[in-house]
């Protein structure tokens, strides 16, 4: 019971700040239509699943070697093999992953693409308490190399809302001005004072009140009308919605290296130097269309043992196949491994993959692991992620 | 009262610049119109990444008009930035005193709004 409390706590705390980055928006001073429902800041960010990271991995309490590549979160959390290894109630381990864009939440498209190396790159910081009860602390750096995921980077998506903000400029401009047309020849006829400019005005105040008892609610709901007819205003968010369905799985490429220091107590000064340094990079490519992703990922480490300072040396290959999609998948995954001095690792393993309240992740997986000759070991998984939610508009929030 | 462009220089072309400090998708349509009976004598449309300048004529042929400009904008980052762009109506590269400016907080949808003045 007192797991689930802290998995909870764990997942508020996480919102809270989620939560609080939302209120720094602060609202438009211009009076302005706006389609499709108001998008917070961030819409550009999708919960695809969380990020592993390098200081995350070299803790080594994930089961798999893999580091797992998505789109770039501004901060991820996690906590390897909980129901595993975490005996009491405060997780053993916890890793904590925080990219550029953290910090310039305003950053602009242009910006961002000429950037983009800088903005996808992430520092992680990692802990966990080992079992003589001292602290590994682990130190890590990840790069993208390559991301067809990202939607500021999705030249499709770009090109379409391009198309509609031209497309629903010319709509708006000519609904109003029919509307206005429609009241203002009438009056030019009667000879009243008032004309084309003077209605334009008129309708585009009365379109533009956001307030409900609008007096001139019948002006409002002509232009609107008109528009429709013109132009499909959910526009920008089916797309948005089209692409993140059909990207989750697209091309990525990570590289991440970390390093892994130890200490007897949690005071800085009595940090050892590394023992452990760790290099990473896995890519991901799509199968069967928007259903599955292959990753392959090679992890390359150096540890030391108590006769040999970084002395042992280790190869690790191993892909992983997903098949469902962006929010529940499954997974087979294979590993082997080289190490110094010990014999071929082969380890194989079955998992599924799923997110709960938009921001957290869990995957759970059940493996086995054979040394040489020596009988199969069994090695189950439960990690848990949690990152940044995804950004709706106000209209579809649940 | 709408706001004015003075006509320095009634014999010489005015022109409509655009120019743009944010870099947000800013898209804009303009008529320049019979302030009575909305007869349209020049359109024209344009984005942030294309046409920014249109000739409107002769400075003489543009008194007593009106000048309307919608625009919309969206911000594909999905980040919270400005963005600012402004409309200026110039002869011979001076300035007519009146710089229409949009501006506001990016969000992720399209919008728009219309801004309309008159030359004088």
């Amino acid at each position: 019971m007192k797991k689930y409390f802290t998995i909870i706590s764990m997942f508020l705390l996480f919102s809270g700040s989620a939560f609080a980055q939302k209120d720094t928006v602060k609202k438009d001073d211009t009076l302005r239509s706006k389609w499709g429902g108001d998008y917070e800041a961030g819409w550009g960010s999708l919960n695809y699943a969380v990020p592993e990271s390098p200081a995350f991995k070299i803790l080594g309490t994930s089961p798999s070697n893999i580091m797992k590549p998505t789109s770039v979160r501004d901060i991820a959390f996690s906590v390897g093999n909980y129901f595993v290894s975490n005996g009491g109630t405060i997780p053993q381990n916890l890793a904590v992953e925080i990219s550029p864009s953290l910090f310039k939440p305003d950053v602009s498209l242009n910006s961002f693409s000429k950037n983009r190396f800088w903005y996808t790159s992430a520092l992680s910081l990692g802990t966990k308490v080992n079992t003589d009860k001292s602290y590994a602390i682990g130190i890590g750096l990840k790069f993208r190399i390559l991301d067809y995921q990202d939607l500021r980077l999705n030249t499709k998506l770009l090109a379409k809302l391009d198309a509609f903000g031209r497309e629903g400029t010319d709509a708006f401009l000519l609904a109003i001005r029919t509307v206005t047309l429609q009241h203002s020849r009438p009056d030019t006829i009667k000879g009243k004072a008032i004309g084309y400019e003077a209605w334009l005005v008129k309708v585009t105040s009365a379109y533009m009140d956001t307030s409900k008892n609008s007096k001139d609610i019948v002006l409002k709901q002509e232009v609107a009308n008109y528009i429709k007819k013109l132009f499909n205003e959910n526009s920008v968010s089916e797309a948005r919605d089209e692409i993140k369905k059909s990207s989750w799985n697209k091309t990525i490429w990570d590289i991440g290296i970390a390093s892994l220091f130890n200490s007897k107590d949690s005071l800085l000064r009595n940090i050892k130097p590394a023992s452990k340094l760790g290099l990473w990079t896995t890519a991901g490519f799509p199968l069967f269309k928007d259903k599955g992703q292959l990753l392959i990922g090679i992890t390359g480490q150096l540890r030391d043992t108590v006769n040999s300072r970084l002395g042992v040396k280790s190869l690790n290959i191993g892909s992983r196949a997903y098949y469902g999609s962006n929010d529940v998948k499954g997974f087979v995954e294979a590993n082997s491994l080289w190490q110094t001095g010990q014999k071929f690792t082969y380890k194989a393993s079955l998992g599924i993959e799923t997110t709960f309240f938009g921001g957290m992740w869990v995957d759970f997986s059940l493996g086995l692991s054979k040394q040489g000759g020596a009988k199969a070991v069994f090695t189950p998984g439960f990690n848990l992620f949690f990152g940044t939610g995804e950004k709706k508009p106000a209209s579809t929030r649940m | 009262m709408s706001t004015q462009i003075k006509i320095a220089s009634p014999g010489d072309d005015a022109i409509l610049v655009f120019e743009f400090q944010t870099t947000d998708m800013f898209f804009y349509n303009f008529e320049v119109v019979d302030c009575q009976s909305g007869d349209q004598f020049i359109t024209g449309k344009g984005q942030w990444d294309g046409a920014t300048e249109f000739n409107l004529g002769k400075g003489t042929d543009l008194i007593g008009k009106c000048l309307n400009i919608a625009w919309g904008e969206i911000d594909p980052a999905g980040g919270t930035g400005k963005f600012h762009a402004t409309a200026t109506v110039k002869q011979n590269g001076v300035s007519c005193l009146a710089v229409q400016v949009f501006a506001g907080n990016s969000t992720g949808s399209l919008a728009n709004n219309l801004t309309t003045a008159v030359f004088v």
